[in-house]
C-alpha cells in the first residue's frame, strides 16, 4: 500500500514533467517556425519571445521535478535578458524602418552573401 | 531477487506493445500540426479551402497532443492543465500565422496568459505573475508602441507572403518529433532495454526498495512553502553576483538603446532624411 501511494505520486510528478516539457517543446518549435518563415521583423521578434517562453516552461518543469530553485533562477534571468533584448532590438527595428520605410527583413538582402540568389516577391 | 527471464521477456513485450500507442499518436499529432501550419501560414496566393482545412487539422493536432499527455492525478487537475496548455499553444500558433502584426502581438498576450497558467500549475507562483507583469505589461506594450510608430496603413506585402513556409513547417515538425521522442524515453524508464533483462529486473527491484523508503503521504512540494521569501533568499544569496551582472546588463541596454536612437537621428539629419 505504501509503495502504491508513493509510486502514484511519482507517476503524477513524472506526468507533470512530461506534459510541461511537451508544452515547452511545442512553444519552442512554433517560435522557430515563426522566426524562419515570417518576414515582418516585429513578428520575428515575437517568435523569438515565444521560443524564450518555451524554454522557461521547460526549465520550470525540471525545477518542479527536482524540487530545487535552479530553473526558477534561470527563468528570472531569461526575463531580464528578454527585456534588454527587446529594448535594443526594437531600436534597431525602428532604425531599419526609418531607412527603408518597411518592416521587411527582405529589404536588407544586400547584406547577404553575393552568391545567394535574391528573393523576389 | 531476480525475476525469471521469460517473465521479464513477457513484460517487455507487453510494455513494448503499449508503448507503441502514444508514439503513434504523437507522430500523427506532429504530422497534422505541420500540415496545418503550412496551410495556415501566409503564402500570398491561397485557395479558399486552405484556411478551414488548416484550422480543422490544427484542432485535430491539438487534440492528439492533449491525448498524448500523461495522467496527472485527478481529473480536475488534468482538465485545468489541458485548458491552459491549449490556450498557450493554440494562441502561439495563431501568433505566427496571423497576417496583421498587431493581432500577432495580441495573440502573443494570450500565449503569455496560458504560459503563466502553466507556470502556476508547475508551482512557480512568482514567475507566473512576473511573466504577466514583465512581458504583457512592459515588453508587449513596447512592441505595440513600435508597431504604432512603424506600421504602414493596411496589410503590407511582406505580411501576406512568408518565405519558405513548407520548409520551415517541416523543420518545426522534425524538431518537435525529436524532442517528443526524447521526452517519451525520459519519462518511461520502466521499460527495460532489450537484451539486459537481468539489469532491468535489478533496476525494478532497487526502484521498489526506493519506493518503500518514501513516506506514505506524498510530501508537499518543497518549493511551495514560503515560496517568494525562499525564492528571494536563493536569488540574493547564492546568485547575488548574477543579480549584479543582470543589473549591469539592464543599464548597458538602456544606455545602448538611447545612444543608437540619438546617433541614428543625427545621421538622418546629416543625410537630409526626415526624422520623427
Amino acid at each position: 500500500m505504501i509503495s502504491i501511494l508513493a509510486t502514484e505520486g511519482a507517476a503524477a510528478s513524472m506526468g507533470l514533467l512530461h506534459d510541461g516539457l511537451l508544452v515547452g517543446a511545442l512553444l519552442f518549435a512554433l517560435g522557430l517556425v515563426g522566426i524562419l518563415t515570417r518576414r515582418n521583423m516585429i513578428v520575428m521578434f515575437l517568435s523569438a519571445e515565444l521560443m524564450l517562453q518555451g524554454v522557461s516552461v521547460s526549465l520550470v518543469s525540471w525545477s518542479r521535478f527536482h524540487g530545487d530553485w535552479g530553473g526558477h533562477m534561470l527563468v528570472i534571468f531569461v526575463l531580464t535578458v528578454a527585456a534588454c533584448e527587446a529594448a535594443v532590438a526594437l531600436v534597431f527595428v525602428l532604425q531599419a524602418f526609418s531607412r527603408t520605410g518597411r518592416l521587411d527583413a527582405n529589404a536588407w538582402q544586400s547584406l547577404r552573401e553575393a552568391v545567394l540568389p535574391k528573393t523576389i516577391d | 531477487m531476480t525475476l525469471p527471464v521469460p517473465f521479464a521477456g513477457d513484460l517487455l513485450a507487453a510494455t513494448g506493445l503499449t508503448a507503441a500507442q502514444p508514439g503513434v499518436l504523437m507522430a500523427v499529432a506532429v504530422m497534422t500540426a505541420a500540415v496545418s501550419l503550412w496551410l495556415l501560414l501566409p503564402k500570398g496566393l491561397e485557395s479558399r479551402l486552405a484556411r478551414p482545412v488548416g484550422l480543422a487539422l490544427g484542432v485535430v493536432a491539438l487534440a492528439s497532443f492533449a491525448l498524448a499527455g500523461r495522467r496527472l492525478g485527478s481529473l480536475g487537475e488534468e482538465a485545468v492543465f489541458a485548458l491552459v496548455a491549449l490556450v498557450a499553444v493554440g494562441s502561439a500558433a495563431a501568433t505566427i500565422v496571423t497576417r496583421s502584426p498587431v493581432y500577432a502581438a495580441i495573440w502573443f498576450a494570450m500565449t503569455l496568459a496560458g504560459v503563466s497558467g502553466v507556470l502556476l500549475i508547475l508551482g512557480a507562483q512568482f514567475l507566473g505573475v512576473a511573466t504577466i507583469v514583465v512581458y504583457a505589461g512592459a515588453i508587449l506594450v513596447m512592441f505595440l508602441f513600435v508597431l504604432m510608430l512603424a506600421q504602414p496603413a493596411g496589410l503590407a506585402s511582406y505580411d501576406r507572403v512568408s518565405s519558405e513556409p513548407m520548409l520551415s513547417a517541416i523543420a518545426g515538425a522534425v524538431l518537435v518529433g525529436l524532442l517528443t521522442i526524447s521526452i517519451g524515453r525520459l519519462s518511461a524508464p520502466d521499460t527495460p532495454l532489450a537484451g539486459d533483462a537481468d539489469a532491468g529486473a535489478v533496476a525494478a527491484a532497487s526502484r521498489e526498495d526506493a519506493a518503500a523508503d518514501v513516506p506514505a503521504t506524498v510530501a508537499p512540494d518543497p518549493l511551495f512553502e514560503d515560496h517568494v521569501a525562499r525564492l528571494g533568499g536563493e536569488l540574493f544569496g547564492r546568485h547575488l553576483i548574477a543579480v549584479e551582472a543582470a543589473g549591469v546588463l539592464l543599464f548597458v541596454a538602456l544606455v545602448g538603446a538611447i545612444a543608437v536612437v540619438t546617433r541614428g537621428e543625427a545621421a538622418a539629419l546629416a543625410e537630409g532624411r526626415p526624422t520623427r
